[in-house]
């Protein structure tokens, strides 16, 4: 059999009624507009996160007395970090590394004192490993050189209501179970725009907070900052087999970061449902529409059955009809959503009104910049073309079964 | 079949057919028609309206059903064929015409002649040149060929029905009032058109049909009424 017009004749036919198709191709196109727009939020959120944990100090890979993340106990540290650093150093893909010592504590001015994460850390290193020797706003990060004072965040400062230059005491639990606190001049202010952060933390330079807590120069932690995030794992893995059993451990940031995880998947499952819906209603519409098409023109089956049409080939005409409709269809979806996710790329979107949504991720700013990956638009051009043509299985059975004399009787 | 004799071939035969309609009122439009239909008849079914005409070329083209009895096309029993073999019988041995909306509607008047080919399998050159000499032959202008069937008048679009139907040279016309909507001039002309392709071809005709112009050309006159044949008689002509 020579190959029938049935693609003109589907063409032609997708043309007769333009308002009943541009709703078929609209539907379509919100699939995947939404769909690409959707994948470009997640993938930039997922690169966001990943990004801003490993800066907010995490590192990708952490070195760390094992259960410490869990359950961290002022008794648990790296009491000699010389042969763990070296073993550091001489891994593949590490491009750096910055230790950390962790206590909880209290931030206290003469009239007000307030929880507080310690957090020593070594000036130098921690210009290279994490994002906040850049989110000083007010003061410097420490001096280069004379490593004295304590940084804390600015929601903290306006708690305590200190100032630059004002004393900020810092007590903890020591070593030997005693409580220790020393007041240090207040050399720097930062904003990270994460209340964590900002409301939550001081900041020491590492040799004093080893003093007070009685660490001498021993760690709690090493982030490690890979050369590439990729590699993560790799490292891991790489440190895991020669560090010393049964004492430290290495862990990826998405494994110590179990919150930020457990949001990021809280967030897929919701988008998931978002885009099912979404799909099931466009699938509905789209079989729909095809449907009314298809008793509109009864009759016309009627004539081409009497012509010698086989029902098959009615149903590849109705099938061609839904293939140029999802075609177009997520083409303009495509460009669509591109387009929206383009713009939200520049300019990203602002989670700042759901402050305790974003403390939870462990975000630093709030600002998502949607990610514009190919993968995205060729899974998301793929999926809602299948799902139009696949709309039209049901009307297209439905045109191939009508009986010819009963379809050449209705007009 | 004897030697010497005229070939006197059954194209169709229908045995005790039987039609009852029952979608609301039930309606026995068939009730018990037995025909042989020999190859190169042109023969008229006339009858008042209502009386079963419609429904026995249905019948015979495969297009709905009997409620009893058995339709045979060239020997082979309609009942026992399946949906895509009744549509490649059509295709390949039935032409059709209707009483009106005959039409692909998104196909121009040459693409709708086309495409009886392309089912047929004939090639693209060839089919062009078939297609655009059987609508010359039928009476249509050229001008009109690559109009859709909305902008053809009534008659036009019957013309290029019946191209469409005798274009591919089919064993069996199945024609319901081809006329219907034709002033005499052009009645008359298809009319010419199809007796030729009778005589020529050994194309076999049935029309459904009230019109005399029509009658007056049959070689055969077969008259319905309430679903029973009454009369069916042979006219001798010479020619
Ligand atoms: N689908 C149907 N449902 C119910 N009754 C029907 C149906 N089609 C035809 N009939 C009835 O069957 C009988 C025969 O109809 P048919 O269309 O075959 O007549 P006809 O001879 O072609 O008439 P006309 O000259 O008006 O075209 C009529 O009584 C008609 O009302
Ligand atoms: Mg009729």
């Amino acid at each position: 059999m020579k190959r029938l017009p049935l693609m003109r004749t589907a063409w032609r036919n997708v043309w007769r009624n333009k308002r009943r198709s541009a709703i078929t191709i609209a539907a379509l196109a919100v699939a995947a507009g939404s769909t690409v727009w959707f994948m470009g939020w997640g993938d930039g959120f997922t690169e966001k996160m990943a990004e801003d944990t490993v800066k907010s100090g995490m590192g990708h890979v952490v070195v760390e007395p094992k259960g410490f993340e869990k359950d961290p106990q002022i008794s648990e540290y790296i009491d000699d970090p010389a042969p763990v650093v070296s073993l550091i150093e001489g891994t593949d893909g590490v491009e750096t590394w910055a230790p950390r010592v962790e206590a909880r504590g209290l931030a206290t001015t003469p009239e007000n004192s307030m929880g507080a994460v310690v957090f020593g850390v070594d000036p130098a290193r921690e210009r290279r490993a994490s994002v906040f020797p850049n989110r000083i706003v007010e003061g410097s990060f420490f001096g280069y050189g004379d490593e004295e004072g304590v940084i804390i965040g600015h929601k903290m400062a306006d708690v305590l209501g200190v100032e630059l230059g004002d004393p900020v005491g810092v007590m903890v639990q020591s070593l030997d179970g005693e409580v220790r606190a020393e007041a240090y001049e207040l050399v720097g202010i930062i904003r990270t725009g994460n209340p964590m952060f900002d409301n939550g933390f001081v900041i020491l330079p590492i040799a004093a907070a080893q003093e007070l807590i009685g660490y001498g120069s021993g760690y709690n932690k090493i982030a490690i900052i890979a050369e590439s995030a990729g590699d993560a794992s790799k490292i891991r893995d790489a440190i895991n087999d020669r560090l010393p059993p049964d004492d430290l451990e290495a862990l990826t940031w998405y494994e110590v970061s179990p919150q930020a995880y457990q949001f990021y998947q809280m967030m897929l499952v919701f988008m998931g449902f978002m885009l099912i819906l979404l799909i099931v209603l466009a699938s509905f519409g789209v079989t729909n529409t095809i449907l009314m098409s298809v008793l509109e023109r009864v009759h016309e089956f009627g004539v081409m059955a009497a012509v010698g049409l086989r029902p098959f080939q009615v149903f590849r005409l109705i099938f061609y009809e839904a293939s140029v409709l999802s075609f177009i269809g997520v083409v303009v979806g495509l460009i669509a959503g591109g387009i929206l996710t383009w713009i939200n790329s520049i300019y990203g979107v602002d989670l700042g009104f759901w402050a305790s949504g974003v403390q939870m991720t462990g975000l630093l700013d709030p600002v998502i910049f949607f990610a514009l990956k190919p993968y995205a638009f060729v899974v998301t051009g793929i999926a809602v073309f299948f799902i139009g043509v696949v709309s039209s299985i049901y009307p297209g059975i439905k045109a191939a079964r009508f009986r010819p004399v009963e379809a050449m009787r209705h007009v | 079949m004897t030697f010497g004799d005229v070939d006197m071939e059954t194209v169709v035969k229908t045995e005790n057919l039987h039609k009852v309609y029952s979608d609301g009122l039930e309606v026995e439009a068939l009730k018990g028609v037995n025909l042989d239909i020999e190859r190169g008849d042109f023969m008229t079914i006339a009858g008042p309206s209502g009386s079963g005409k419609t429904t026995l070329l249905n019948l015979i083209g495969g297009l709905d059903v009997p409620t009893e009895g058995h339709v045979f096309v060239e020997g082979r029993d309609l009942s026992k064929m399946r949906k895509s073999e009744l549509a490649d019988l059509r295709r390949t041995r039935l032409g059709f015409v209707f009483q009106s909306f005959n039409l692909i509607p998104v196909l121009t008047a040459l693409e709708n002649v086309e495409f009886a080919l392309t089912l047929r399998g004939v090639e693209a050159g060839e089919r062009r040149d078939k297609a655009v000499e059987i609508l010359k032959r039928v009476g249509l202008d050229e001008g009109m060929i690559n109009r859709r069937p909305t902008d053809l008048s009534g008659g036009q679009q019957q013309r290029v029905a019946v191209a469409r139907a005798i274009v591919g040279e089919p064993a069996l016309v199945l024609a319901d009032e081809p006329t219907a909507n034709l002033d005499t001039e052009n009645a008359l002309g298809l009319l010419d058109m199809m007796a030729r392709l009778n005589e020529e071809r050994g194309v076999t005709f049935l029309f459904s049909t009230h019109d005399p112009r029509v009658m007056d050309r049959a070689k055969r006159r077969v008259t319905l009424r309430d679903g029973t044949v009454v009369s069916d008689e042979r006219v001798s002509r010479e020619s």
